[in-house]
């Protein structure tokens, strides 16, 4: 729906980059959609901003590739909703793809250092 | 590993419950209140609040539809609405959903239940265990084993038997039965066995034990039997208990000492076992045979001798094994009997073979192999016209949603999709009329089971297995393919023509119906190729009934049986005089004669044409196929045999032990054109020579078909049944019914079959004929009413098609009589053509009948004419409603429409 918040700095996720965030996200616990987004927001200090609107066809997807899989709970206050946990697929999911982002933002680093 | 299959399981709930959907809707929901509470805490205000977390989130919806789409299977999906959409289309036009199901499930129908039996005769293995290891001694045929004598048996049985394990049967025989005390009951189909049958046929006895050794070790004294599953349940209700119970048999108590595997009849198919009991009772069972002699040349052949295959043994190894055993035993008897003897001749010409087993001795297959051929070409015609039909009636749906589909082309629906759509709706029709199609077959089988059970006593365990199953299924698909030809249409001649011209009722209608007139042509004609087999077959069936036998018909036969205690073969002939005797005093009966074999029964004679006769101007070369009939001196006259010259036998017994009376046909044969009375006639090589004292018109002895049949008829001398012929002055059935009565009650202690007339015996005789002529007939009938339909269907649809046409012609003057003229014609061009092409085709396809056909040629014109007038009689019957409706038009509604 090509509408931003007017005051959010820039933050657009490069592409492919949401699954990573939200499989760090669910690392540190399982939990549902508007927290985790939330979440990415707080330790990305707000520089990272996620389009609400596009978490869920990625969460859905990955639930679908076997990355997470997806339960019902009640939040803290005492509403239900679907949480999401890692699988031990999502885990190691996690691992590779935190390494080859480590090796590419270094890769991009030294490139961008160099000059 | 359980990664795929919890996807599936996920996609498979998203697409099949609406429970997926729901979640997402809650989970969007709930993330849009949480924002909503966020900006609340942040102090925007409520409505604001609400609107820009809607903002900021997006289309919920869409994003729910992006989700179902990820998770649902998309193309199962879009079959369920394609097959709502074909019931719909299919309750919206229930005559063509009937029409088109209906034909479709008769003719896989009939198909099927022709498979079936075929499945069951031809191709089912016995249900035992490793069939393939099977094994049966036979000589040249592998369909219907051959019997031996108990002495071959124990020979094989004795050596080889690290190579094959063999076993021997007698054949199936009815007895009568009571079981623990009760009266006798109706017959039980009882077989004897060697102690080893169920070990080497490999079948399991799930209750109880298998014979022993031990109840074979002492002859005639061990009574034991086990009984077939379904008897057990028949006769016992599947008591428990049955191991107490015994049955009795020929006067003795037999124990019942297990009980077979469900489906376990014996090895011969068609003629189940419901008993076993061992070979030595067969001296109590079958008296009068010397059945146990294991010394050469003791030669009553009342065995099938089966065996199995040691394991690693080859066919062939055993085979030659087999072969070398028979070898033996034949030199040793011939060296016992004498090697000229005629024993030791036949054993000569006899070809051993050993021939594989699995699927049973089928006499059955060789007696019913024809019928069964012709039955199955019959029914995949029907088929076939069942298909193409099909395919007809769904080119006149394509067409009647031309003008539908162009629009929705217009609008941009899919080709594909609409392809698809008639393609599901194809299969549809196609799988329902599948499923019907087994009721029908079910109903058809059990229909010609019962019809074939009158004439013969076989019992088959006809089953909807595996391969029946499949069979269905090809056909279904064969109709879908040719159902699919069709869809295809819709979207070409949509896509070349604008939505104007398509929802135009003009068309091109000539070009777009070349095609079903072609297809109705084919049909037509195999309904002209069905007509005139059937046909030939009825009025074969006819001239067996009405033709000359050469005997009066309403002759009375009564069938009696002199095997009785306390009556010794000598005595019985006297008896049986006595009772001829007293019959004829009787006021109604005119004469009594008495025949050793029974007019029209071929199993009461043996027919050969090897056998040489010799005459007192010697040997005479063979060529002639010829028999004996022993007969009383009354017999000629009782049934009506007209002399040609001389007479019959003379009265007194020392004189016509040597003299005889011969047919018409043998006589020619045998002297030509002298006068053959007098001659002298020897019918075996070392036999006496007998004196011909009369000459008898041909008649049909043996069979309605005779033709040229040498007969030899001699003085009834031994016998153990024969049959009273009894003429009486009033036929009618009233008089026969007080005949009948009369003559049960002289037979007295004699045993007396059931009594017929001469009528009735060559309805017997023709049975078969007449159950594959009505089953012939009946599916002609089916075949002409669907291709009726059909012709029905497509007429109507072509008046509906050309309605503006013919309405224009009549508001220029054409009359109604001359718009019927016009649909007739147009009629005729498919009847004409096809009945050109069928007839013709007939001709040459019933050469394949000719070896059934009787008094009928295959060109036969009478029945060529009568199955042209008939198809067309029906064809244009179907064309005059169509015809009626296009004179009926009313040309001021129709420029009003306009």
């Amino acid at each position: 729906m090509g509408m931003r918040s007017p005051h959010a700095p820039r933050g657009e996720l490069l592409q492919g980059t949401l699954p990573l965030l939200i499989l760090r996200t669910l690392a540190s616990g399982p939990n549902h959609g508007f927290a985790i987004a939330r979440r990415i927001k707080q330790i990305s200090k707000s520089v990272l901003r996620i389009e609400q609107g596009s978490l869920y066809p990625a969460l859905h997807r990955m639930e679908l590739d076997g990355l997470i899989e997806s339960y019902w709970d009640t939040t803290e206050n005492n509403r239900k909703a679907k949480y999401y946990r890692l699988t031990r697929r999502g885990s190691r999911e996690l691992t590779t793809e935190t390494q080859r982002w480590n090796s590419i933002a270094a890769a991009i680093a030294a490139v961008l250092h160099e000059g | 590993m359980g990664g795929w299959l919890k996807r599936f399981l996920l996609r498979a709930r998203a697409t099949l419950s609406s429970r997926h959907d729901r979640e997402v809707r809650d989970e969007l929901a709930l993330h849009l209140q949480l924002m909503e509470e966020e900006y609340l805490a942040q102090g925007v205000a409520p409505d604001q609040a609400r609107q820009r977390a809607r903002r900021e989130f997006g289309n919920p919806t869409l994003i729910q539809e992006a989700s179902h789409d990820l998770f649902s299977f998309r193309p199962a999906e879009e079959l369920a609405h394609d097959l709502r959409y074909a019931a719909r289309e299919a309750r919206r036009s229930v005559s063509f959903t009937c029409i088109a199901v209906g034909s479709l499930a008769i003719g896989i129908g009939a198909a099927t239940a022709t498979f079936a039996v075929i499945d069951a005769v031809m191709l089912r293995p016995l249900p035992v265990r490793a069939p393939e290891r099977l094994i049966a001694f036979s000589t040249a045929s592998d369909k219907a084993w051959t019997n031996w004598s108990y002495a071959a048996f124990a020979r094989w049985r004795n050596a080889a038997a690290d190579l094959y394990a063999v076993a021997a049967s007698s054949d199936v025989m009815a007895l009568n039965m009571a079981s623990d005390g009760s009266a006798p009951s109706d017959d039980v189909r009882v077989s004897l066995v060697s102690d080893n049958y169920f070990q080497v046929v490999g079948a399991d006895i799930v209750l109880g034990r298998s014979f022993a050794a031990a109840d074979t070790a002492a002859r005639g004294s061990a009574n034991v039997a086990i009984i077939s599953d379904g008897f057990w349940r028949r006769r016992f209700s599947a008591a428990p208990d049955v191991l107490t119970k015994t049955i009795e048999l020929g006067g003795a108590q037999h124990a019942v000492v297990g009980v077979a595997r469900r489906g376990f009849v014996g090895h011969s198919v068609g003629y189940p076992s419901d008993v076993w009991v061992p070979l030595t009772v067969q001296p109590m069972l079958m008296p009068g045979l010397q059945g146990l002699d294991e010394s050469a040349g003791s030669e009553a052949r009342w065995l099938k001798v089966v065996g199995r295959l040691a394991a690693g043994v080859s066919f062939d190894r055993a085979a030659a094994a087999a072969g070398l055993v028979r070898q033996v035993f034949l030199t040793e008897k011939a060296a016992r009997l004498g090697v000229h003897s005629p024993e030791s001749a036949r054993d000569r010409e006899e070809r051993f073979r050993l021939v594989a087993a699995a699927k049973g001795d089928t006499p059955v297959r060789a007696h019913f192999e024809r019928a069964l051929t012709i039955l199955a070409g019959i029914t995949l015609l029907v088929l076939l016209v069942a298909c193409t039909n099909f395919t007809n009636l769904m080119f006149a749906r394509s067409e009647a949603r031309r003008k539908e589909f162009a629009i929705r082309l217009a609008l941009g629906g899919g080709r594909w999709r609409l392809v698809r759509q008639s393609a599901v709706e194809c299969l549809g029709l196609a799988t329902v009329a599948g499923a019907l199609s087994l009721l029908f077959a079910t109903w058809a089988t059990s229909m010609a089971m019962t019809l074939v059970a009158a004439i013969e006593p076989v019992d088959f365990a006809l089953e909807l297995n595996v391969r029946v199953l499949a069979f269905v299924s090809c056909c279904a698909l064969v109709a879908v393919a040719f159902g699919l030809w069709p869809c295809t249409r819709p979207v070409r001649s949509a896509e070349i023509s604008s939505v104007r011209q398509a929802t135009d009722e003009w068309g091109d209608g000539r070009v777009r119906t070349v095609a079903n007139r072609l297809i109705l042509i084919v049909q037509l004609v195999v309904c002209t190729v069905l007509l005139i087999g059937a046909g030939l077959l009825l009025r074969t069936v006819v001239n067996l009934r009405t033709q000359d036998l050469g005997y009066d018909r309403k002759v009375l036969l009564i069938p009696i049986a002199t095997e009785r205690p306390g009556l010794s073969q000598e005595s019985a002939p006297a008896v049986v005089e006595q009772l001829r005797e007293r019959l004829s005093a009787v006021p109604a009966v005119q004469a009594v004669g008495i025949s050793g074999s029974v007019l029209l029964d071929l199993n009461t004679y043996w027919v050969d044409g090897s056998q040489r006769l010799s005459t007192d101007r010697g040997g005479v070369l063979p060529g002639m196929q010829w028999t004996f009939a022993s007969v009383s001196r009354g017999f000629f006259e009782a049934v009506g045999m007209r002399f040609v010259s001389g007479r019959p036998f003379a009265d007194s017994p020392e004189v016509d032990a040597h003299e005889v009376v011969i047919n018409q046909s043998l006589a020619t044969f045998l002297f030509g054109e002298d006068d053959p009375l007098g001659r002298r006639l020897a019918s075996s090589p070392r036999g006496p020579m007998q004196t011909i004292v009369g000459v008898v018109k041909d008649v049909r002895q043996v069979s309605p078909r005779d033709r040229g049949l040498g007969v030899v008829y001699v003085p009834l001398r031994r016998f153990s049944r024969v049959t009273l012929a009894v003429r009486v002055a009033d036929a009618s059935p009233a008089a026969a019914a007080s005949i009948r009565q009369r003559a049960g009650s002289l037979v007295g202690n004699l045993r007396a079959g059931p009594i017929t007339t001469i009528s009735e015996e060559l309805d017997r005789a023709i049975a078969r004929e007449r159950l594959m002529t009505g089953i012939a007939l009946f599916l002609a009938v089916l075949v002409v009413s669907i291709g009726c339909v059909g012709l029905y269907a497509l007429m109507s649809y072509d008046v509906a098609r050309r309605h503006r046409e013919l309405g224009i012609r009549l508001a220029l003057g054409a009359t109604g009589g001359q718009l019927v003229t016009i649909v007739l014609r147009d009629a005729a061009a498919i009847l004409i053509p096809a009945l050109a092409i069928g007839i013709p085709l007939g001709v040459a396809v019933s050469r394949l009948l000719s070896s059934q056909l009787y008094g009928v040629g295959t060109g036969d014109p009478w029945i060529l004419v009568t199955a042209g007038v008939l198809l067309s009689i029906v064809a244009m019957g179907a064309t005059f409603r169509p015809a009626k409706t296009a004179s009926r038009i009313d040309p001021i509604a129709l420029l009003r429409r306009e």
